[in-house]
């Protein structure tokens, strides 16, 4: 499974995780994709509708630690 | 929304005709500040030039090659005559507002600044009217002053006028902010800049597009702006400066088509000597082939502008802000803060917002799941970000003549829906 990991902020117009996770996205092809990002950069709630976007939904959250797994699948 | 009367100077729906990117509304374009969409005049402009005049200029002798330089020629006259210069002469092509300023900086140290001398910013500027300056003083040991903001968005005059000196050199200040919205007051800036004997440049990149402007009136000495934010094509746009001054500066960059005459000695294979004389206004400071074509969509751009009528474009501006204030200040006044001057009159078309706790990022990335175009982050002006403590930047709509009432309703309540989503 392909991992997006968006918990590290790069500096930057361009470096903000929401930012990189539309990047990513806009570029993959794939069924099941991992997503590791922080919430504070993040809401749940924003990510599910910006996969959406994608043709992705939330399968699957996991509170790993300090931050949060999300398994998508292309809905 | 409900007592609420507006007269729109401009007819959108007609203007909406001309702009095929979003003639069927199925974007709301609020990016205009970054770049705006193009009109079927200037696109036709460009692919008819390439269809029935494409040749490089001021060199074949062949009928082709003189028609192309006579329209690159006249689209420097009408950029000229738009923003009331002294003469088309006065007006050199660059790419954009950010190469006329390198140039410019690049051409004053060559022949005016010495290690010492001072040169004035502001706060508010652009990284494009920053960076150069500051390479300055990282290379040539100019001093750099940078003039802070009231609580208002406002230039600070008083700052200004006690931070000029005699060994201030230039003054470079932005006409309108692209993040604040503030529009400076030119004339006074450039009356102080002068009392001090200091050249006075404008960086018009968000006012050239968006209100009359004459520089002659303003009484400036230089001016950039860029082709692309005002309907004209990416890759062209303007440094205006005052004839005798840029008769007087050094060309920076170096080829083709700025040269009258160059003459080298050699011997035993070393340039032991050389005669250049540098070709006349504005060739001096384009060197190589230019972008023709650009060029002539800019001028295509700019007659619309013209036809349109500038103050007709600052009063469809106004209202639109002045709208767009009041919805915001009615709806979300509690979760946002909108940055710069409150009244309309003393901004340009645009609305840069700080949200508490949420980052504009994440807004604006949302709000384009509903094919709403805004722009987030620091808008290349990250220092007045940082002087404002507004670390996660803001989320900024711009307008322009082709967006009405009905942009900023579904801008408000989208912005709504997402503030609402987020503070769940
Ligand atoms: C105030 C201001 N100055 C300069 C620029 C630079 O323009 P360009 O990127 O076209 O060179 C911009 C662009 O956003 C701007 O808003």
């Amino acid at each position: 499974m392909k991992v997006i990991d968006l918990r590290f902020k790069e500096p930057g117009c361009t470096g903000h995780p929401v930012v990189r996770l539309n990047n990513r996205l806009r570029e993959l092809n794939e069924d099941r994709v991992l997503i590791r990002f922080n919430l504070e950069d993040i809401p749940l709630k924003a990510l599910e509708l910006l996969i959406g976007r994608y043709g992705y939904r939330v399968d699957e959250v996991r509170n790993v630690n300090d931050y949060v797994e999300v398994v998508a699948i292309k809905a | 929304m409900g007592d609420w009367c507006l007269s729109l100077a401009l007819n959108v729906n007609v203007i909406r005709e001309d702009f095929p990117l979003i003639k069927d509304r199925k974007i709301v374009y609020l990016d205009n500040a970054a770049t705006t969409q193009k009109p079927i005049q200037v696109i036709n402009a460009i692919s008819n030039y390439y269809m029935k005049f494409n040749a490089n200029i001021h060199r074949g002798l062949y009928e082709l090659s003189q028609e192309a330089s006579k329209l690159y020629e006249e689209a420097h006259g009408v950029v000229a005559k738009f923003i009331n210069a002294g003469s088309w002469e006065e007006v050199v092509f660059t790419r954009n507002a950010t190469e006329g300023i390198n140039i410019l900086a690049q051409a004053l140290v060559n022949r005016y600044l010495k290690p010492g001398d001072e040169v004035v910013i502001s706060i508010m500027e652009h990284h494009s009217n920053m960076l150069p300056w500051i390479r300055l003083s990282e290379t040539y040991g100019v001093k750099v002053k940078v003039v802070g903001i009231d609580s208002d968005g406002l230039l600070d005059y008083d700052e200004l006028s006690n931070v000029l000196t005699p060994r201030t050199k230039v003054v470079s200040i932005t006409h309108a902010s692209n993040v604040l919205g503030t529009l400076n007051d030119v004339r006074r800036i450039a009356k102080l800049g002068h009392e001090v004997d200091a050249l006075v440049v404008v960086d018009g990149a968000q006012s050239v597009p968006h209100l009359p402007v004459n520089v002659r009136e303003l009484d400036v000495d230089f001016m950039v702006f860029s082709g692309h934010k005002m309907l004209g094509p990416t890759g062209i746009g303007v440094l205006w400066g005052r004839k005798d001054l840029l008769e007087d500066l050094p060309p920076v960059l170096q080829g083709g088509d700025m040269i009258k005459y160059v003459g080298i000695e050699v011997k035993g294979g070393v340039l032991i000597n050389h005669r250049i004389i540098y070709n006349d206004l504005p060739w001096k400071f384009e060197a190589g082939t230019p972008n023709i074509a650009g060029g002539i969509g800019l001028a295509e751009a700019v007659n619309y502008l013209i036809r349109l009528g500038m103050e007709e474009v600052r009063a469809h501006e106004v209202e639109l802000t002045r709208y767009a204030l009041r919805r915001l200040d009615e709806t979300l006044k509690d979760d946002i803060k909108i940055l710069g001057p409150k009244h309309p009159e003393l901004r340009s078309g645009l609305i840069s917002i700080a949200f508490k706790g949420i980052n504009p990022h994440v807004v604006a990335s949302l709000m384009s799941t509903k094919n709403i175009a805004v722009r987030s982050g620091y808008h290349c002006a990250q220092p007045l970000h940082e002087y404002l403590g507004v670390y996660d930047g803001t989320l900024r709509a711009s307008f322009y003549i082709y967006n009405d009432v009905d942009d900023i309703n579904a801008f408000i309540s989208s912005l709504e829906e997402v503030i609402n989503v987020l503070s769940k």
